[in-house]
């Protein structure tokens, strides 16, 4: 009798816990409220109608870069599938999108072969250059085409930042690839546990 | 040999006298050791990074000024560096190793662009690289070929 009361008076806190405004500590940088939703209108591979609401109930890393970046882009999806793998239960929950601000060269078809070297939990998106000027003006992120070199390859300038959405949707956080795993992990794991009890109330 | 006579009276003493040392049977040791390396493949023959720790064991700056490779139509050196925009890939037209020091290619900073692979390349393979320094010497050197997942 007396532990079903405590129980209930435990589980009181718990609930008002998480009805205040984030009573989380996150080791990434805290955006909420400062960022829109997660919302899209790109392609990949066959599809070519994708948006936001194939990822709705995942937590969304976004990220930007492109198919021809053989240092910087994966070594960062390489980074985030490995912290997504050391999430232990919640990672089934994660998806990464990796959006190519080369609508040059980098097509839905270039964009899918690019994420499946990745696994199953990244999503490789393209546009042409109205949709992906769209997306990068909602997110701030600055992107410039270089140059082109005698040989027909081109640098691409592109953000390091990672976007972090929570299962609604939701902008969280906002990370870069030299942030800690730890502080992935971290955060990763309180947004996939926190959020489902959210939305239980 | 009439060959590398020949084009010696042209050249500099100093050249001539590395022709000939490489004329020798026992050809001396390369001054510039290749270590840790690899290449992280990327799929639908987007080009691919080669990564390695270049040593110098001589006593003088070595000089790369350029990389070639039968896997490869080309291969150029660059580095990811970041400024207040965001990140960028930085052709480097050479790079001195100095004496008795190393430089690193590493993911996110100094490495080679592998562009346009001549034949089909899978993970767990090698490939091979020619690495040509600013006094005519060459180093061949083996890549390990690892997927595109591969951290390091």
């Amino acid at each position: 009798m007396h532990f079903r009361l405590v129980l209930l008076f435990a589980l009181s806190i718990l609930l008002g816990a998480c009805e205040r405004k984030d009573p989380e500590k996150w080791a990434l940088a805290d955006v909420e409220g400062h960022l829109p939703d997660l919302k899209f209108n790109l392609g990949s591979g066959d599809d070519h109608v994708v948006t936001e609401k194939k990822f709705e109930g995942k937590i969304v890393l976004l990220f930007f870069g492109y198919a021809h970046c053989p240092d910087i882009c994966p070594m960062t999806m390489a980074r985030l599938s490995s912290v997504i793998e050391k999430m232990g239960a919640g990672a089934r929950d994660v998806r990464i999108l990796f959006v190519s601000v080369d609508s040059f060269r980098d097509t839905p078809t270039v964009m899918a072969d690019y994420a499946s070297a990745f696994g199953p939990q990244v999503t490789g998106l393209a546009g042409d250059s109205q949709q992906i000027q769209d997306i990068a003006r909602r997110y701030r992120v600055a992107y410039q085409l270089q140059p082109r070199q005698p040989n027909g390859y081109y640098e691409v300038m592109h953000s390091k930042a990672v976007y972090i959405f929570d299962r609604q949707g939701h902008a969280r956080l906002m990370a870069t690839d030299t942030d800690k795993p730890e502080s992935f992990i971290h955060d990763l794991r309180q947004l996939a546990n926190v959020s489902p009890e959210k939305s239980l109330l | 040999m009439k060959v590398i006579f020949s084009l010696g009276v042209v050249l500099s003493a100093g050249l001539l006298a590395m022709l000939k040392a490489s004329a020798e049977p026992t050809a001396p040791l390369p001054a510039v050791e290749v270590k840790e390396a690899w290449e992280r493949l990327m799929p639908a023959k987007l080009p691919s990074a080669g990564y390695f720790r270049l040593v110098n064991v001589s006593n003088q700056d070595e000089t790369l000024v350029g990389v070639t490779s039968p896997d490869y139509t080309d291969v150029e050196l660059h580095e990811s560096i970041e400024d207040g925009q965001g990140m960028h890939m930085r052709p480097v037209r050479q790079l001195t190793i100095p004496a008795k020091g190393e430089v690193l290619l590493k993911p996110g900073s100094f490495h080679l662009m592998l562009i346009d692979p001549t034949h089909a390349i899978r993970a767990g393979e090698t490939v091979t690289i020619e690495l040509h320094f600013a006094d005519g010497g060459k180093v061949v050197t083996q890549l390990p070929v690892k997927p595109a997942s591969a951290q390091r």
